[in-house]
């Protein structure tokens, strides 16, 4: 008998993730219900939003989702997260500068929990090592939670909410890149220096031998890390190209998802030929079931009389365009905040559509709305740690992770670890976003 | 739990310890520093083997094995207890040219009875046919020891006092888990690979 008979060539040794079904599942159900009761009130008309469902939203969702895989798959992003683990030098304020600016980095193109997922496995181990203190960890988290927000909102790809706002039709690629960019990569900027400050005043004491040890063991950790070159030329090339059409050809000649779709095929093509794992034979249908259920209950909704009357009411307002997308982005804000960053700016864009129509308040003003609109959700989506799937990885990853002081101490990352810094990602994330819609205003 | 030792191996951990000039760490036993180098002049003696199981992670070992050529597949054994971020991290880092795969204890189900494919530990010498080998290491032996009738092979390139206190260590009687050994002489010369007298 062959010895490798007997022992099985591959086992997996990562467990489930159960809490992300379990979400899932209640989404679901929350979805059906949603429908179930819209329908029989007579408020929206089921077989008519299924029939509009805006199914290119979901697939060019997918398209990146899998292109991100890809990337995953040529080891560039694990490769990227230990450089950036091994130039810290395991010194606090490095650390805080060096994830932030991947984050913000590798986020404009790629979904931030995908982000996330690669980079905690790498960082966490590091911040154990380090013994951070209950207070550096919280200020660390908060900040990649923020910057990681406002790297998916900087780009029209860069997540969720922002393919939904291209794909609207408000804003083509470029003025979104126009516009929104600026304001995102300052905002990401602001608060690292913020987070930055904040650390070094209460920062712990690591003595110096103890930091080149933790470095040390980084850099054995991740020395052997490699990336498959020639998948990442093709996978870049492919990227560019995809970007170049964005740019250039109108939504109304060929749609972004149309490109995207294309691109993947490419990708797909090329990644086989460099010898990488097809990216469709480990797809999760976990977060598309959740962005399906997510849709169809924002959609019900955007159906139903009560977007209508609240554009009627918006509409009637006699306060100006700064005050009434102030007002739009307080209200965006807080239902992003309470309920989910994605499912409530999926409800309130038809509002956005609405008021940015031929004829309505909005109509001269639309890239300015939507830079309004998507700082909103940014802002909302930063205010609590369950307003964003990123921010309930992060906490059950920090459990895990088991992560303890100097003085031995458990440390965790929950809501109530998070509440004071969220409220301040929040109010300076609006601030920021308003002041720079003002100054568009001023422009326009 | 240190679980970078548990990730980078007992010899590799020691090393970066040693090179760091840091001998504070309670975890390591004190002849592991000196361990890489006679570990890599054992490595020639699991060449001829068509597969090897690690009872625990090393990568010094694996590294070893890369630089020599072996063409055989390798099995890491990795303890339970480490988490699966860390697996990921461990599968990721394998040096380039190994064929190497990560797996549970359990996983090493089904009998062995190939004389190619050696089961190998790295433990101290503790003298009296006793040697310290990582606590992980002893839970992987006695999981697959009913199983596993291929040579268990113990590589012992230092030695170590018995009273090393350390919940990440344990002594064991050579005899009862090892089949062949390679060690050390005191005359730092490395042995070939000679069988372990058996104990009940």
């Amino acid at each position: 008998m062959s010895s490798t008979e007997v022992l099985p060539a591959s086992s997996s040794l990562e467990p489930a993730d159960h809490s992300g079904a379990r979400e899932t599942f209640i989404w679901l159900c929350g979805a059906a219900a949603i429908g179930s009761v819209f329908h029989l009130a007579g408020w929206a008309d089921v077989s008519k939003v299924i029939a509009h469902f805006p199914w290119q939203v979901l697939a060019m969702y997918l398209g990146l989702e899998l292109y991100a895989t890809m990337l995953r798959e040529a080891g560039l992003l694990d490769w990227l997260a230990a450089r950036v683990a091994m130039l810290t030098r395991a010194e606090r304020p490095r650390v805080i500068i060096g994830f932030a600016a991947m984050l913000m980095i590798v986020g404009l193109v790629n979904n931030n929990l995908t982000t996330l997922i690669v980079a905690f496995p790498i960082l966490l181990p590091l911040l154990r090592a380090m013994n951070v203190s209950q207070r550096s960890l919280t200020l660390l988290l908060s900040m990649l939670l923020a910057v990681g927000n406002c790297a998916g909102a900087a780009t029209p790809i860069g997540d969720f909410p922002a393919i939904m706002i291209m794909s609207s039709g408000l804003v083509t690629f470029a003025q979104y890149l126009l516009y929104c960019f600026p304001l995102f990569a300052l905002t990401a900027a602001v608060l690292a220096t913020i987070y930055r400050r904040l650390d070094g005043r209460h920062g712990d004491v690591v003595e110096l031998g103890h930091r080149g040890l933790v470095a040390q063991i980084v850099a054995r950790r991740h020395e052997h890390y490699r990336v498959n070159i020639q998948g990442l030329k093709w996978l870049g090339g492919v990227f560019a190209l995809m970007v170049v059409a964005w740019l250039v050809i109108p939504i109304a000649v060929v749609p972004p998802v149309a490109i995207a779709w294309g691109g993947l095929a490419m990708a797909g093509f090329g990644a086989d030929r460099a010898g990488m794992r097809s990216p469709l034979s480990n797809v999760d249908v976990t977060p598309m079931l959740r962005m399906i259920a997510v849709f169809f209950a924002a959609s019900v909704i955007g159906a139903s009389p009560l977007i209508d009357g609240m554009a009627r009411v918006f509409s009637a307002l006699d306060v100006g365009v700064p005050l009434l997308l102030l007002l739009i982005m307080v209200l965006t804000t807080v239902l992003c905040a309470l309920i989910d960053a994605g499912g409530a700016a999926a409800a309130l864009l038809p509002l956005l559509v609405k008021l940015a129509a031929d004829g309505a308040p909005l109509a001269n003003y639309r890239p300015i709305a939507v830079v309004a609109f998507a700082s909103a959700i940014c802002a909302g989506s930063s205010l609590f740690l369950t307003s964003a799937t990123a921010g309930q990885l992060m906490a059950a990853k920090v459990q895990s992770a088991e992560l303890v002081d100097a003085s031995d101490r458990r440390l965790v990352f929950g809501f109530r670890q998070y509440l004071p810094y969220g409220g301040m990602n929040c109010g300076v994330q609006l601030l920021l976003a308003f002041g720079w819609v003002y100054l568009l205003l001023v422009l326009a | 739990m240190n679980f970078d030792m548990m990730e980078l191996g007992p010899v590799t951990y020691s090393e970066v310890i040693s090179r760091n000039g840091t001998w504070a760490n309670r975890s390591v036993p004190t002849g592991l520093g000196r361990a890489s180098g006679a570990l890599q002049e054992m490595i020639d003696e699991l060449l001829p083997f068509s597969a090897i199981v690690l009872s625990h992670p090393e990568l010094v070992l694996l590294e070893g094995l890369a630089r020599r050529g072996y063409v055989g597949s390798v099995i890491v054994v990795v303890p339970y207890t480490l988490p699966a971020d860390r697996v990921g991290i461990l599968r990721r880092n394998v040096p380039k040219g190994v064929d190497a795969n990560m797996l549970p204890p359990h996983s090493l189900s089904g009998a062995c009875i190939d004389t190619d494919c050696a089961m190998v530990t790295i433990g101290l010498d503790a003298g009296a046919r006793l040697t310290l080998i990582p606590t992980w290491s002893k839970a992987t032996l006695d999981a697959v020891g009913q199983v596993w009738f291929g040579p268990s092979i113990l590589l012992q390139p230092s030695s170590a006092s018995t009273k090393h206190r350390s919940p990440d260590w344990c002594l064991v009687n050579e005899g009862a888990y090892f089949t062949e050994r390679v060690r050390r002489t005191e005359r730092n010369h490395v042995e070939e690979l000679l069988p372990v007298e058996r104990t009940s």
